[in-house]
């Protein structure tokens, strides 16, 4: 493989690390210019400062902007953890009602209650590691791990390993901070579950409805004006 | 509530150089990416890296200064605007100025 090759390797993986939104925008573009430039190791300099660049002065055009994104990663930040709370109150209490109402469980429950609190965690650290990765690689890419009838399912084995977990458990801890350890796993595992997945799938809607509009707005000025070009476009 | 764009090209930071230069390529019509490097490199004798003159052509579609046309294969031409061609016109008439003055004061040297 000669250096000419080597350099242009490289510039072309130094796109992906570009913003997501500005490579579904412009890193086609900028492959065939890299393609048609001559090859040497400052196109991949120029693109690597540049991608550094974008990132830290991101300047969006047809795709929603940073604010818009951060408003809606906030507003389901917010309600991740509001749920997640109120999930967690909720198991408790019921919880309590079974236990002082059947009195203990025997300790297989609370057994089955760590089994299925482990397997949501596995499940929702894999599905947040696979929304970061296409997060990087760039949105959407890769499947919502977490989405539609497979998130209410979660959210239901927590309810109910939370009950579980809460009826099996010893008298409560005298020690008071004890006592709020579901609330602080709610709101360490909850926003990860929910946050992760529901803005992924917000992100995927934006974008779609970004993408129609600019194609729309793309179609409404150019179909008139196409015919005027004639040879007047330097290819 | 969306952010008001500076309409001057002091307004593009470190951009406002390479943009300038893409607006003087696209005065003589419609180009693509690689047809601005060689215009670029023909006016000034240094070809910008296609990072930079992507930054620049983000920036300047973003205040429609530019125009995105309909790509053909990989490459998008891009077209001034009317918009683009007043700030254009803006810019060079101010460096006209400058340059006149800085000649002046040559002159004396």
């Amino acid at each position: 493989m000669s250096s000419m090759t080597l350099s242009r390797r490289v510039a072309h993986a130094l796109l992906r690390c570009y913003p997501p939104a500005w490579r579904r925008r412009y890193a086609e573009e900028v492959r065939a210019l890299v393609d048609e430039s001559e090859a040497g190791w400052r196109l991949p300099a120029n693109l690597g400062v540049s991608a550094a660049r974008e990132w830290l002065s991101p300047r969006p055009a047809a795709w929603p902007t940073v604010s818009s994104l951060t408003r809606a990663h906030l507003a389901t930040l917010f309600a991740s953890w509001t749920g997640s709370i109120a999930l967690a109150w909720v198991s408790v209490y019921l919880g309590e009602t079974l236990r002082w109402s059947l009195g203990r469980l025997p300790e297989s429950a609370g057994l089955l209650a760590v089994g299925m609190w482990g397997g949501l965690s596995a499940l929702i650290f894999t599905g947040s590691i696979r929304n970061a990765i296409a997060l990087t690689r760039g949105l959407p890419r890769m499947p919502v791990m977490l989405g539609g009838n497979l998130l209410l399912g979660l959210l239901l084995t927590a309810l109910v390993a939370g009950i579980l977990e809460r009826a099996a458990e010893d008298a409560p801890s005298s020690f008071w901070l004890m006592s709020l350890y579901p609330y602080f796993r709610a709101i360490s595992l909850g926003p990860v579950a929910w946050e992760m997945s529901a803005w992924m799938i917000r992100l995927n809607r934006v974008e779609r409805l970004a993408a129609e509009r600019h194609r729309r707005s793309s179609l409404q000025r150019h179909v008139g004006p196409r015919l005027d070009l004639g040879g007047s476009t330097q290819l | 509530m969306a952010k008001k764009l500076d309409d001057s090209l002091a307004s593009l930071g470190r951009f406002s150089e390479p943009a300038l230069h893409i607006l003087i390529a696209l005065a003589e019509g419609p180009k693509h990416g690689y047809a601005m490097t060689q215009d670029i490199e023909a006016m000034t004798g240094s070809r910008p890296g296609p990072g930079t003159l992507y930054g620049a052509i983000a920036r300047l579609e973003q205040r429609k200064w530019i125009e995105a046309l309909p790509a053909e294969d990989r490459r998008r031409p891009y077209k001034l605007t009317s918009a683009g061609g007043k700030v254009l016109r803006a810019r060079l008439d101010a460096l006209k100025s400058v340059t006149k003055i800085a000649l002046t004061r040559l002159a004396n040297v």
